[in-house]
């Protein structure tokens, strides 16, 4: 928590993956600044290369979406509502009915979600992606090949394949979790840099309760479009990475109901299996009525 | 006490004195230095700077890192809805901003972050830029400095970079010979360099406080 | 707003408009995230990721279709003593099947040089690890299928040995019928299991379509290489039927926004032609005798619908308000 300084969970060594516990992400933008230090903190980290120097004018926000080489971004929302309690409206005094306009600006640092069940994890067949101990979603990058089935099955659209002519191109490429700092007690980097703590890593059991709490407060302050995104009665069940958003999720570009796409394999292979077998059976009745 | 003067190119007149600007400020009067008086038709924008976090000490240094230049990789001016309507400018669009120390180019930003000021019954609007680009690195832009004029605050002579005239005209900078054409429309040439009423003329010495801390006591003549 | 003009009239209608209704059609100020939602989701940004893939996928998975299903024409030929058929269908599965199809997907992989981890698990969740897995089968079973009935045929070993080699031929070329079968219509299987909505809501219709268009595609194929047979004619016949079907089923079955990829973007075409081709024209031609021009009709359809539904989820993974249109079903 802010203001805990080196014993906030953000700072001190912990040995979650020793102890095989299970961390998390939770992200509030009702304190983010938008100061992009978790992009940058991450891409120093993890090497990452630059995603294009494209101006995008959407906002503050130059970096467009999760990919290959971007494992943090923050989303830059200009919205016509008010924040909490603030009352915007320069033009008038403050009741005056004219003078009411609404205005918020929302910064979010979006990430890999971490699913309880992953699209990409399942879909992977070379084994690349796997669950570490810590609970979250890794890519051996070293066992990628590059096929490309898990960008097409993450239902975020987080995962991506690097192209040419970036720094190792060719493999699929999203947030690590910081599994390689996690083995030796560090934090995520973004968690580290975050400067108001928007961004709190922890034990994931930790995080929910915090989050719901968060939720409560900033209710009460009169957020009322404030709510979690935790998408838990869908087929992913839930995500490691978790957010507190402010409105509906579509705004975020986050599918209000995710699902993992191995829910749409029993009908396909049935479907498949139906073909398969109505093809050896027409061949069949081919050959002996028609020769 | 607490006193209140207007910036040295402003579009109002201040509203608490005969004076509109601080006395003892230093004018540095040139004529590539020149200043607009005060509500000037020809440059009717406020134009503040200021600083964006990715490249937070300078461009000089941030532009040269690809982490934090792909943040933000180029020039841009943020501008109400109701400036971009009158304009005709959309999101995005490439404008020229021209003071009267010269014209540089960017993209327009229209958020509505801004808003449109109403000030002594008429509507100013304004327009804001970062001042972090240049002309090396792996982004690049035009320096929103070079519309700023040089002047000197009377106790440490910082000059007044976050407030200035401007004048918006939609589309890409001409560049080359092209340029001084162009600029002859919107920037007056010849005449003396003081053009604000409170300016000092050329040579003469800037008043009886700016001496001691200010290095160039006198206005630059040349 | 207390000022008056005009302009700052229209930017308050606009902004009551785009409050009430969601959307401003026309002309106007493009502000960025403002109160003018333009584009759908978060600047119109993709909500799930297109595919990756390049020309090879499509062709591939025609190769495969026809690879698969020329060993189940195989099968029945041999069972029913059309040998030379089953030859030319064994070498038409053995090198589109076992040469080509890996060839192509090897080169789509943006490590080729890793290929081989692909058989490091077995992954029954992976529509994709278990394709890896029944081409390899396939061709474990097509190759050595082929050699042997290469042999039987040439007479190369002839006594016991040469029996036990027609044995041998027929196990393997009946196990790559199996596999065969599985390696056309897996492929539809792989683009139905996604996150793609132009994809998953169709993932039934895919398998039909990807198997059938295979097993027409092969007897096309057979017969242009000159085994003109009453059986592939009925084949043909039958295939095309299925894609007219299939064709009038993806016609009808529309989601409304979440497949608009399909149903009203020009990729959606492609899709369409492939299937006018492969269905009603096949159909037509062949019943009117012109055996041969069905056939090719049949191919190129086979492969421009391929082409087609690859291009289809590059569009409809883009597509922001189809993902979340999609969620309903």
């Amino acid at each position: 928590m802010i203001g805990e300084g080196i014993q906030s969970t953000n700072q001190r060594k912990h040995s979650y993956v020793q102890d095989r516990v299970e961390v998390g992400f939770f992200t509030d933008p009702s304190v983010c600044i938008g100061c992009k230090a978790c992009e940058v903190a991450c891409k120093e980290w993890n090497e990452v290369p630059d995603d294009g120097f494209i101006w995008s004018g959407n906002s503050y926000d130059n970096t467009g979406h999760l990919g290959a080489s971007t494992w943090r971004h923050v989303m830059f929302l200009e919205q016509d509502r008010q924040k909490g309690n603030q009352v915007t409206g320069p033009m008038g005094l403050p009741g005056d009915p004219q003078s009411e306009d609404p205005f918020r600006w929302v910064f979010l640092s979006d990430v890999c979600k971490h699913c309880e069940e992953a699209g990409c994890l399942e879909a992977c067949p070379t084994g690349s992606i796997v669950r570490t101990e810590v609970g979250s979603v890794l890519v051996q990058n070293d066992v990628c090949n590059g096929c490309g089935y898990c960008v097409v099955s993450c239902p975020f659209g987080v995962i991506d394949r690097r192209p040419e002519p970036l720094h190792d191109a060719g493999g699929a490429f999203k947030c690590t979790f910081c599994y390689d700092r996690q083995k030796s007690g560090l934090v995520p980097a973004c968690a580290k840099v975050c400067p108001t703590e928007s961004i709190v890593f922890g034990r994931l059991d930790d995080l929910r309760a915090l989050g719901a709490k968060r939720v409560q407060q900033l209710q009460q302050s009169g957020y009322s479009d404030a709510q979690l995104y935790d998408p838990t009665e869908t087929s992913v069940r839930g995500i490691h990475a978790f957010f507190l958003i402010l409105g509906e999720p579509e705004a975020y570009g986050l599918p209000p109901k995710p699902q993992i796409p191995t829910i749409y394999l029993k009908s396909a292979w049935t479907s498949a299996f139906a073909t398969a077998i109505a093809s050896i059976i027409v061949t069949l009745v081919a050959f002996a009525f028609f020769s | 006490m607490p006193t209140h003067y207007e910036p040295l190119e402003s579009p109002v007149k201040n509203a608490l004195y005969s004076r509109d600007t601080n006395p003892v400020v230093n004018w540095f009067t040139r004529q590539e230095n020149r200043f607009a008086p005060p509500g000037d038709p020809r440059f009717p924008f406020v134009l503040t700077t200021y600083r964006l976090t990715e490249h937070h000490t300078a461009g000089g240094m941030s532009r040269f890192l690809s982490h934090l230049a792909e943040l933000q990789p180029e020039l841009f001016a943020e501008m109400s809805p109701e400036l971009a309507t009158e304009l005709k400018v959309k999101n995005g669009d490439y404008i020229s901003i021209v003071s009267l120390r010269g014209a540089i180019e960017s993209r327009a930003l229209v958020s509505r972050r801004m808003r449109p000021m109403h000030l002594n019954g008429k509507t100013v609007h304004q327009i804001a830029m970062p001042f972090h680009f240049g002309t090396s690195g792996p982004v690049r832009g035009d320096a929103t400095n070079d519309l700023v004029p040089i002047s000197g605050e009377p106790n440490v002579t910082i000059m007044e970079a976050k407030a200035l005239a401007c004048n918006i005209v939609p589309g890409r900078l001409p560049r080359g010979p092209a340029f001084e054409e162009w600029i002859k429309k919107y920037v007056p040439q010849g005449g003396p360099p003081n053009l604000h009423p409170e300016q000092p003329p050329p040579g003469a010495s800037p008043g009886p406080a700016a001496g001691g801390h200010s290095q160039h006591g006198k206005t630059d003549s040349r | 707003m207390t000022s008056n003009s005009p302009s700052e009239k229209r930017l308050e209608e606009l902004r009551e408009q785009a409050w009430k209704e969601g959307v401003v059609p026309g002309k106007g100020v493009d502000v960025a995230g403002g109160p003018i939602p333009r584009k759908a989701g978060y600047y119109g940004q993709p909500v799930v990721k297109p595919p990756v893939w390049t020309w090879q996928v499509p062709l591939y998975f025609f190769m495969g279709g026809i690879a698969g299903m020329s060993a189940v024409i195989a099968s029945g030929a041999i069972i029913f003593h059309h040998v030379d058929l089953a030859r030319g269908a064994m070498w038409l599965a053995a090198i589109a099947g076992a040469v080509l199809s890996p060839v192509l997907l090897i080169m789509d992989l943006g490590r080729p040089r890793l290929f081989l981890n692909m058989l490091r698990v077995f992954k029954h969740r992976s529509a994709m690890s278990m394709g890896a897995w029944i081409l390899s089968a396939f061709g474990a079973c097509a190759v050595p299928g082929l050699i042997a009935l290469e042999l039987h045929a040439h007479q190369v070993f002839p006594g016991t040995f040469g029996q036990l080699l027609r044995i041998a031929a027929d196990t393997f070329i009946f196990a790559s019928a199996i596999f065969g079968t599985l390696l056309a219509t897996y492929t539809g299987v792989l683009l139905g299991a996604t996150a793609i909505p132009a994809w998953f809501l169709h993932r039934t219709l895919l398998p039909i379509h990807f198997g059938t268009a295979g097993l027409g595609s092969a007897a096309a194929l057979l017969e242009l290489l000159g085994h003109r047979m009453a059986a592939l004619n009925f084949l043909g016949y039958y295939a095309a039927a299925v894609e007219s079907a299939l064709l009038i089923w993806l016609s009808v079955d529309k989601h409304g926004v979440a497949d608009r990829a399909i149903h009203e973007h020009g990729s959606g075409w492609l899709i369409r032609i492939g299937e006018i081709l492969n269905g009603p024209l096949a159909l037509v031609l062949r019943f009117f005798s012109f055996v041969p021009f069905a056939g090719l009709s049949f191919l190129i359809g086979a492969l421009i619908s391929r082409v087609g539904w690859i291009a289809v989820g590059k569009v409809s993974g883009s597509d922001p308000e189809s993902v979340f249109a999609a969620e309903r079903y």
